[in-house]
């Protein structure tokens, strides 16, 4: 099988892998890194469950093929919290506005929480239902996550 | 006491879901896994005529081909779960050569890796003998079987029809439409010894565990299923997708863990869907708004593999108070794979029409849809003339037209412009769900450093079981809600009940109570008598210590009681095969007839030129018996009343009837509600426990939220624009007339 060898630079540890070619950024994560907090839930960007920050951005994790997330700074839910293990303030902010139910799409929509706010993207509750429209909730928490989001972008 | 009964406490497993730590099915590793890709049908019906898997076989990495030439083991009856059985379908794909729905499973393709097996399964080269096939139940050709077991009548509808002042006659439809859950299907499965382990979404551990140890002629105990997370069920994890069994046998005949995840594409015909309806509905009622008939005919789109029917007329039967009820069942089978429970399953679609054709009356009659509704209440079931355990429905059309601001809505349609020019329309519908509950078992353990340990195989779907569960314990036995443990999801737990129909609370919860009770009793013995308050053995004399020391001078240093709880329709024997993981559930028409109700209104924005609709608000206010959590309780029913606006609005599974197969597979051509798609949304619970439902005074909460909303923005639609729309989705182009 023709590999690739592979460093990726996730939530700030560097890994080297040997990767088919063909593997995306979210095969590597979750089937070679063990890093299973990124969801799988189409695998053709329309659902966002696999939303993580590349360089700083949100992105798709299913669309982009691991050999080009190489040199760049991936962070995954599992590197939001503080290095003390205490929990992001839009991951508090989740838990307190009851902003889930299956909890399924959850890491995606937090990934792409924050980046709404860092964005600037979330000054009102129209506004973030607008830029949050890219991660689906089948349970649809949509409300809660509003208010979740709502409440971090004013703390900021 | 900071755990107990009735309080918001936070959702249990919520620090582990937004952490990304809560493993879901395929999160689960498994040592030197392989991996499988599915091929599917590309026809609906007929014959596989040639199958060459060589070039499949040859490439990079594969393990495995399977085909309906290398399927011969001899497996254990199983059939599927409308008979008796546990399977989605009675039809186990690859175990003949015949096709019977598009997008039917043909091959498995097993390899080293998930790029090699999915690249080896497009090296299958199938050819077919196509016969003309049907996936609509408009087609033709298609034809509509009674089910006279289901017909219901009072009095006489027909004559009361025939001569009432005035009457309504209309017929609405309702399309396919599919679960879609944002975790995709997916199965891994491991032989360790013998011992089958099996990591697969489920709203059903121990109906898995038993179906598996079937089919694979093992013993029940030697199958463990472990799903302790549930990325979204809505019915279509209730029972065993054929995938999970051929996934099981390939990972047998491997001697290696295999996984599977299901493409979001296969996922619209390896499982089940919601299938189409058709009501006729015909209501008959004096000027002053008396009704003095209902009549509900629906048909319900079935399968050609297997008869599946959805039943909605025995429950429209008993919504209003009529001297007259006459309702019919039937069903068309199409071919198509086997439709399933999807939440409320007969009640979303039934709903629909028959609450439309409600608000049809109240317009012919010139009365204000709500006192319609009110005017009719009926004091008992029409049907059984049962009581009910509890039926606070007008108080629910009450509170919600209070909290919408119903007064305020002029009936004449068009009426209400907003500033923006937009036309506004106000609709209201009742929505109803059978409260229904089984046997189901339960472990505590309440140990001297205080912590106490639920353990049962019920589930959380995202439901709130785990802090449910947890707070119905700490209600008896007084302990502080962070040191409640819940286990959930694991087949090795004690029998929970499957999670569907609504019946988790009511059921496992009622079990959890009693184990509890025993719990409670069997401290109080050690302690040689007294009381248990907050958490302290009050003793005869008055004096207090901490039930922690009494569980200290145990030897064990806890105490662990496991209870079960049944209802009281259900037998032994019909406990024991619930309990083992076979269906037995208590109907909602016993002594008493036991519903959960709602009133349910929408207010629609509808664009002057482009008639496209926004839902603006939606209040919902909710008779579903004492509320665990209401914070939990809350959640989901606003989740329910969403998928309602879903419903009314966007979900549509479209049939390619030419090729009778499923068009807009992928999430991009089914729409269902994103954020930017959802105003406010208000949610209310009444008061009260009903204690005739089961010991903890629950109804069903997790599918009546969906039941009324469709027909209450279908109204508000109505309302805004003058147009009657009987049909779902209600697009633009239905408002362009």
């Amino acid at each position: 099988m023709q590999t690739l060898d592979v460093t990726l630079d996730v939530n700030g540890r560097t890994h080297s892998l040997q990767l088919d070619p063909r593997t995306t950024l979210l095969d590597a994560l979750r089937e070679h890194l063990g890093l299973t907090g990124t969801k799988v839930g189409c695998n053709h960007g329309t659902c966002g469950s696999c939303t993580v920050h590349v360089d700083g951005r949100r992105q798709l994790a299913c669309l982009v093929l691991a050999a080009s997330a190489a040199g760049r700074a991936v962070r995954t839910i599992e590197g939001l919290a503080a290095a003390d293990g205490t929990p992001h303030p839009m991951q508090a902010a989740f838990v307190a506005h009851d902003a889930l139910q299956c909890g399924y799409c959850t890491p995606g929509q937090i990934m792409s929480a924050v980046s709404c706010v860092e964005e600037g993207h979330a000054r009102t509750d129209d506004e973030i239902r607008e830029y949050m429209s890219g991660n689906l909730c089948r349970c649809a928490a949509y409300p809660n996550i509003v208010a979740a989001i709502a409440d971090v972008a004013r703390a900021a | 006491m900071d755990g107990g009964i009735g309080l918001p406490v936070t959702r249990r497993d919520a620090p582990g879901k937004v952490s990304g730590d809560a493993q879901y099915a395929a999160d689960f590793p498994h040592a030197g896994c392989a991996y499988a890709a599915l091929t599917t049908s590309s026809i609906a019906r007929g014959r596989i005529v040639r199958i060459d898997t060589a070039q499949a076989e040859r490439a990079a990495g594969v393990q495995m081909v399977l085909t309906h030439r290398s399927l011969n083991e001899g497996l254990g009856e199983e059939t599927f779960a409308m008979k008796g059985g546990h399977m989605q379908s009675s039809f186990l794909p690859l175990t003949s050569d015949e096709v019977h729905y598009a997008g039917q499973i043909v091959s498995l393709v097993i390899a080293d890796t998930q790029e090699q097996a999915e690249a080896a399964s497009r090296l299958i080269a199938i050819d077919y003998d196509a016969q003309p096939a049907s996936a609509s139940m408009d087609d033709g050709d298609r034809v509509e079987k009674p089910l006279e077991s289901k017909s219901i009548d009072v009095g006489n509808a027909n004559a009361a029809l025939a001569i009432s002042p005035v009457t309504i006659d209309a017929t609405y439809v309702t399309p396919a439409q599919h679960h879609n859950p944002i975790e995709l299907y997916a199965t891994s499965a491991e032989w360790r010894e013998g011992r089958l382990l099996v990591h697969v979404p489920s709203q059903w551990v121990m109906g898995t565990r038993m179906g598996l140890a079937t089919i694979f002629g093992i013993p029940a105990e030697d199958v463990h299923v472990e799903c302790p997370y549930v990325g979204g069920g809505f019915g279509g994890k209730a029972t065993i997708l054929p995938h999970t069994v051929l996934i099981a046998m390939a990972a047998r005949r491997l001697g290696r863990a295999v996984k599977l995840v299901v493409p979001r594409e296969a996922m619209f015909t390896v499982g089940s869907f919601r299938p189409a309806t058709r009501s006729r509905v015909r209501l008959a009622a004096e000027r002053d708004g008396t009704i003095t008939a209902v009549s509900h005919e629906q048909a319900g789109q079935s399968a050609t593999i297997d008869h599946v029917s959805f039943a909605v007329t025995e429950v429209t039967a008993r919504m209003y108070a009529s001297p007259n009820i006459r309702v019919r069942e039937s069903t068309v089978a199409t071919d198509v794979n086997t439709p399933g429970f999807q939440r409320a399953p007969a009640e979303a679609p039934g709903f629909f029409g028959f609450e439309c054709a409600v608000d049809e009356l109240a317009v012919a009659l010139g009365m204000d849809p709500v006192a319609l509704r009110t005017k009719n209440e009926p004091a008992r079931d029409p049907v059984g003339n049962l009581a009910w355990s509890s039926r606070k429905l007008t108080e629910c059309f009450a509170r919600g037209a209070e909290l919408f601001g119903w007064s305020r809505r002029t009936p004449e349609p068009g009426s209400m412009v907003a500033e923006d020019g937009a036309l506004i329309g106000y609709g209201c519908a009742t929505a109803c769900y059978p409260s229904a509950s089984g046997p189901s078992a339960a472990r505590i353990r309440y140990s001297a450093d205080g912590v106490c340990i639920v353990s049962l195989s019920a589930h959380d779907l995202g439901t709130g079981a785990y802090t449910v569960m947890g707070q119905i314990a700490a209600e008896v036995l007084g302990v502080p809600n962070h040191l409640v443990r819940v286990q959930l999801g694991d087949s090795t737990l004690p029998s929970g009940i499957i999670a569907g129909g609504s019946v988790t609370t009511s059921s496992s919860g009622s079990a959890v109570h009693v184990t509890a009770l025993a719990v409670r009793d069997a401290l109080l013995r050690a302690a040689g008598g007294g009381e248990l308050v907050d958490g302290f053995v009050v003793s005869p004399d008055g004096s207090r210590r901490p039930a922690t020391e009494v569980l200290a001078e145990c030897t064990s240093g806890f105490i662990e009681e496991t209870g079960v709880w049944k209802p009281d329709s259900i037998s032994d024997k019909q406990m024991q095969n619930g309990l083992a993981g076979g269906m037995a559930f208590s109907s909602a028409l016993g002594k008493y007839a036991t519903y959960s109700f709602g009133a349910q209104f929408a207010e629609v924005r509808v664009d002057p030129l482009l008639r496209t609709v926004r839902v603006h608000r939606m209040v919902g206010v909710f008779d579903c018996g004492r509320i665990i959590n209401p914070r939990t309780a809350r959640s989901n029913l606003a989740g329910g009343m969403i998928w309602g606006a879903s419903f009314a609005l966007l979900e549509e599974t479209q049939i390619d009837r030419k090729r009778a197969r499923f068009a807009n597979t992928d999430l991009a051509g089914y729409h269902f509600s994103t954020n930017a798609d959802i105003g406010e949304v208000v949610v209310e619970m009444l008061d009260g426990s009903d204690t005739l439902a089961n010991p903890i005074g629950t109804k069903g909460v997790g599918e009546i939220g969906i039941v009324g909303m469709p027909a209450a923005i279908a109204n508000a639609v109505y309302h805004a624009t003058g147009v009657r729309v009987r049909k779902t989705p209600i697009q633009v182009e239905d408002l362009l007339v």
